[in-house]
């Protein structure tokens, strides 16, 4: 593949930011939810 | 009030779907598409910049639309304000993507990381734009009148969003003209280049609209914390008095 690094790095970059950003979001969704239970 | 947008049972089908579709898009995207003739294999990063460009747009367009149905007092409910919040996020996310991932494409088929050009500027003035509406939501207020506020500033910051789409028919620079919406709506894509392109776009909705249910969820989960602690001051300051 021509320009691989260029390529693979926007992939991956893509994958890596979507990929946080859900998991930021899972893990406040849970941590909310078990502080909301507890009170 | 409802805080949550769907069903927890289709939010998480849609997640499933959206994970499916960005899997084939993957495989399309970097093998099953052939390379352009002109740009090689680089043009490969169309098939996510494109998408995240749209979904930008979408998600800019959503905040404009639920900041104008809670401006309008007959349709005014904490779900719009929410939605518009929820969605500016998710507009910011996207059009830093589209920035990077178009200065990664620039790079080997301009030879610059960056140009001044009409449409990149824009692009970066509507990601500033929506991080100072983040940046404004922050700002400690009642929620009446941060709704109010973020609902304004958003449908002002929206007036960017034709701007950067007309860029390129506006000022001729660098970027180039839309490949699919361009002033003659005259597609310049085709066969298994042009069904990658539409499933990206597919793939990348389905996305969006999974994580605007879950970021919305978070909001109203946040917005009840919030509203408990206040209560609970309240009660105690109340308490200390008597």
């Amino acid at each position: 593949m021509n320009f691989a690094e260029y390529v693979i790095s926007g992939w991956v970059l893509t994958a890596v930011v979507i990929g946080a950003y859900w998991l930021w979001i899972v893990q406040r969704t849970k941590r909310a939810e078990r502080t909301r239970d507890l009170e | 009030m409802s805080d949550r947008l769907l069903k927890p049972q289709v939010s998480k089908a849609l997640g499933w779907l959206s994970l499916a579709a960005l899997i084939v898009l993957a495989l399309f995207g970097l093998w099953g598409a052939p390379p352009d003739e002109v740009q090689s294999d680089a043009q490969r990063l169309m098939y996510l910049h494109v998408p995240a460009a749209w979904i930008a747009y979408l998600a800019f367009g959503v905040t404009a639309l639920g900041s104008a149905l809670w401006l309008w007092p007959r349709t005014r409910a904490t779900v719009w304000d929410r939605v518009a919040g929820a969605s500016a996020e998710l507009g910011v996310i996207f059009t830093a993507l589209t920035l990077v991932l178009g200065s990664l494409w620039g790079r080997p088929v301009w030879g610059v990381w960056w140009a001044w050009d009409a449409r990149l500027v824009t692009t970066a003035v509507l990601f500033f734009l929506y991080l100072g509406y983040l940046a404004l939501r922050r700002i400690p207020a009642s929620p009446d009148a941060r709704a109010k506020r973020c609902a304004i500033a958003a449908l002002i910051a929206f007036v960017d969003v034709p701007i950067v789409h007309f860029s390129v028919n506006w000022w001729r620079t660098l970027h180039q003209q839309g490949t699919v919406f361009n002033e003659r709506l005259d597609a310049k894509i085709h066969g298994v280049m042009a069904f990658t392109l539409w499933f990206g776009v597919l793939a990348f909705t389905l996305l969006y609209a999974y994580l605007l249910d879950r970021r919305y969820r978070l909001l109203a989960l946040d917005e009840d914390r919030e509203e408990r602690e206040v209560e609970q001051a309240i009660a105690e300051r109340v308490g200390a008095v008597s």
